[in-house]
C-alpha cells in the first residue's frame, strides 16, 4: 500500500506579480517502509514538496494521498487530526518546546491525540530510551547538545506511531559526528520498519536512504535505487 | 489535552520573568487603584444605609426656600424659619406620633487631635425634653442628660466624644459662644454618636430666632404611610418643604452616583492601562514564539489548541494581576481608613470592598485577559503555517 503518493503535484507561488511554479507537477509514491531521500539544490523545491506531503501547505493543482486517500480537499481540522495521528515530523532546527523537558516534549503529541498521562509519560521514556536518552528525560532542551535535541526530536516524531516521518535537513544544523549519529539512528528506524521521506542536500545523509529522489526547479530530476 | 495548554500557558510566564512581574505589577496596580477608589464609595452607600436602617424620624420638615438641600444642611434657617408653635400642631396632625423642632448648628474645638481643630462639627439644638422620646436608645454614659433649665450645656454623642476626646467639663464653641459638656452619650450605632446636642433655647438666642427654629422632625406611627402624614403637614403648613427619609435617600444616591461615575472613569483609565500592559506583553510573547506555535501546529495542534494555550497564559497572566490587585485594593482601602482616623479620627464613612467589587475586579481581569490573548491568538492562526515555521 502507498503510503504517500502525489500526482502531478503542483504548487505556485505569486511573487512580484509573477507565478513562480515551487513544485511543477512531481508524481511520486512512497511505500510502506521505503526511506526515500529527496535532495536537490536550495531553491528546487523540495521544502515545499515536503510541506505538501505533510499537510502543511495546500497544492495549487494535482493530488496528495495519505494511505490512498485525496487530502487536498480535506478541511484544516481534519488535516490537523491527520498530521497528528499519520505523519511524524523531524525540522532541522529540532523545534522542541524549550520550557519543556525532553520527556514533556515527547510526550505533547501523544497529549494531543488524547493519551492518558501514565501510557504518554511511559511511551514517551521508551522512546527517549530508543534514542539514547533515557537518562535525559528530565532535561530542557537549553541542557542538551544540538545531537540530543534531535534525537529528542526524532523521538517527538515517533510519539503516535506515525505511518510515515518526514525529515526536512534533520543534520543540517549538526556536527559531523552527530549528522552520523542521527542517520544511523534514522536508518536503524527504517529497518524497523518505519516508512521515512527525507530532504536534505547533504549528500552523505542522503546515500543512507534506499531510494533517492533529486529534484530541480520543481520537477524531479533523476531517481536511484529501488 | 487540558494539561497541555494549561502547563505550557503557566511555564512560558516564567520564560521572562521581569517581564511578567512588571506586567503582574501594572494589572495589580490597575486593578488595585479601581478596587481602592470604588471601595469609597461602597462604604459610603453602606454607612447611608445603616443609618437609614435605624430608628429615626420618617420626615423631615424646613421653610420653603432650602433648594434641594437635604437633611441636615436643610436645618440651618438659610431661607427662612418656622414658627415655635406650628411644631405642636404637627404633632396633633393624625398619624404624626411626636414633632421635634430643631436648629442645626456648628462645634468646634480649638486644642482637637488630628486635624479636627477647628473643625465644625454638626450639633443640633433640641428641646431637652424631647430629646429621649425621638431617640429611645440614646443613653447618658459619663455625665447627666440636658435638663430644661439649662442653657449653655453640650451633650456629646459617643464617637463625637472620642475623636474630640471631649471630658465632662470641657469647653466648645457653638456658634461663637462657649459651651460646657455635660454628658457624653454610650454608642447606640446610631447616627447621634457623631452629633452633639445644645438645648435649643440656648441656639435661639444665639441665632436671635426667639420663637422660631430651622425644621422639625417628625416621627410618624405607621412610616409606610408617610406620603399622607406629608400631604395632611402640607394642607395645614403650605409654606414648609418636606423631605422624607426615601427622598433624602435618593438625593444622596444620586449625590453618590455622580461620584462613582468619576470613580469610574478613573478606573477606566486605570483598566486600560491594565489592557495595554497584558496586551503589549502577549503581543510581544507571541511575536517572539511565531515558530514555536508553527512546530505545535505542525505536530497536530489544532487551532483551538493554539488559540487555548495563548488564552491561558493571558487569563493566567490577568488574572494573577487581578487578584493581587485586589489584595492591593484592600490594603488601599485600609490605607484610607487609616488616614481618615489619623486626621479626622473615627469617621461616619469607612471604605468597604464589597463582595460587589470583587466581582467587578474580577470580571474585568477577565476581560483584560480575554482581549490581550485574543488578539495575538487571531494574529498567529492568520499566517499560513509554512511561512511561520521558516520565521526567524
Amino acid at each position: 500500500m502507498a503510503i504517500l503518493e502525489t500526482r502531478e503535484l503542483m504548487k505556485t507561488y505569486i511573487m512580484g506579480g509573477e507565478p513562480v511554479r515551487a513544485v511543477d507537477g512531481i508524481s511520486l509514491r512512497v511505500d510502506a517502509g521505503d526511506f526515500v531521500s529527496i535532495m536537490g539544490p536550495s531553491g528546487s523545491g523540495k521544502t515545499t514538496l515536503l510541506n505538501l506531503l505533510g499537510c502543511i501547505d495546500r497544492p495549487t493543482g494535482g493530488q496528495v494521498l495519505v494511505e490512498d486517500r485525496d487530502v487536498s480537499r480535506l478541511s484544516n481540522a481534519t488535516l490537523d487530526r491527520l498530521r497528528l495521528r499519520k505523519i511524524g515530523f523531524v525540522f532541522q532546527r529540532v523545534n522542541l518546546i524549550p520550557i519543556l523537558s525532553a520527556a514533556e516534549n515527547v510526550e505533547l503529541p501523544m497529549d494531543m491525540a488524547g493519551v492518558s498521562a501514565a501510557a504518554r509519560r511511559a511511551r514517551a521514556l521508551e522512546l527517549l530510551a530508543a534514542v539514547g536518552l533515557e537518562r535525559r528525560a528530565a532535561h530542557r532542551p537549553a541542557q542538551l547538545s544540538a545531537g540530543e535535541q534531535q534525537r529528542v526530536g526524532i523521538a517527538r516524531a515517533l510519539a503516535n506511531d506515525p505511518a510515515v516521518i518526514l525529515a526536512d535537513e534533520p543534520t543540517g544544523n549538526l556536527d559531523s559526528k552527530s549528522a552520523a549519529g542521527i542517520c544511523a539512528l534514522l536508518s536503524s528506524l527504517n529497518n524497523r520498519g518505519q516508512t521515512i521521506i527525507m530532504v536534505t542536500h547533504d549528500p552523505e545523509a542522503g546515500a543512507i536512504a534506499a531510494r533517492r529522489v533529486s529534484i530541480r526547479d520543481g520537477r524531479i530530476s533523476e531517481q536511484s535505487g529501488n | 489535552m487540558k494539561r497541555s495548554y494549561l502547563t505550557l500557558g503557566f511555564r512560558n510566564l516564567t520564560r521572562r520573568k521581569s517581564r511578567t512581574l512588571l506586567t503582574l505589577t501594572g494589572v495589580a496596580l490597575a486593578i488595585g487603584f479601581t478596587v481602592g477608589l470604588l471601595s469609597i464609595s461602597e462604604g459610603f452607600m453602606k454607612s447611608f444605609d445603616r443609618v437609614m436602617g435605624t430608628s429615626g424620624p420618617e420626615l423631615f420638615v424646613v421653610p420653603q426656600g432650602q433648594g434641594k438641600m437635604p437633611f441636615p444642611m436643610s436645618m440651618g434657617c438659610a431661607g427662612g424659619a418656622l414658627e415655635e408653635r406650628s411644631v405642636s400642631v404637627m404633632g396633633g396632625i393624625q398619624g404624626v406620633t411626636m414633632a421635634e423642632p430643631m436648629i442645626r448648628m456648628f462645634a468646634s474645638k480649638k486644642d482637637a487631635p488630628g486635624m479636627l481643630g477647628d473643625m465644625p462639627m454638626l450639633t443640633f439644638a433640641v428641646p431637652p425634653e424631647t430629646f429621649f422620646r425621638l431617640r429611645p436608645d440614646a443613653k447618658i454614659k459619663h455625665g447627666r442628660a440636658m435638663r430644661k433649665s439649662d442653657n449653655r450645656v453640650y451633650i456629646a454623642g459617643f464617637v463625637l466624644a472620642q475623636n474630640l476626646e471631649l471630658k465632662l467639663g470641657d469647653s466648645l464653641l457653638v456658634g461663637g459662644e462657649s459651651f460646657r459638656v455635660t454628658g457624653i452619650m454610650d454608642r447606640a450605632g446610631q447616627p447621634y454618636d457623631y452629633f452633639g446636642y445644645v438645648p435649643l433655647a440656648a441656639a435661639q438666642q444665639i441665632r436671635e430666632l426667639d420663637g422660631k427654629v430651622c425644621g422639625v422632625m417628625v416621627k410618624l406611627d405607621n412610616p409606610a404611610r408617610a406620603k399622607d402624614a406629608s400631604r395632611r403637614i402640607k394642607a395645614l403648613f403650605p409654606k414648609v418643604d418636606i423631605q422624607s427619609v426615601e427622598e433624602i435617600a435618593d438625593s444622596f444616591q444620586d449625590m453618590m452616583m455622580m461620584s462613582q461615575a468619576v470613580h469610574f472613569a478613573v478606573s477606566c483609565f486605570a483598566l486600560l492601562i491594565g489592557v495595554l500592559f497584558v496586551a503589549t506583553t502577549m503581543i510581544m510573547s507571541v511575536s517572539e514564539r511565531v515558530r514555536e506555535f508553527a512546530t505545535i501546529r505542525v505536530i497536530g495542534a489544532s487551532r483551538g489548541f493554539v488559540v487555548k494555550m495563548i488564552m491561558a497564559e493571558s487569563l493566567i497572566l490577568s488574572l494573577l494581576g487581578g487578584a493581587a490587585g485586589c489584595l492591593l485594593g484592600y490594603g488601599l482601602s485600609k490605607g484610607i481608613d487609616w488616614l481618615n482616623f489619623v486626621y479626622f479620627r473615627e469617621s461616619f464613612m469607612q471604605t468597604w470592598v464589597s463582595p460587589k467589587i470583587l466581582i467587578i475586579a474580577t470580571a474585568v481581569s477577565l476581560l483584560i485577559g480575554t482581549f490581550a490573548g485574543i488578539v495575538p491568538a487571531l494574529a498567529i492562526l492568520k499566517r499560513p503555517m509554512a511561512e511561520n515555521l521558516r520565521y526567524e
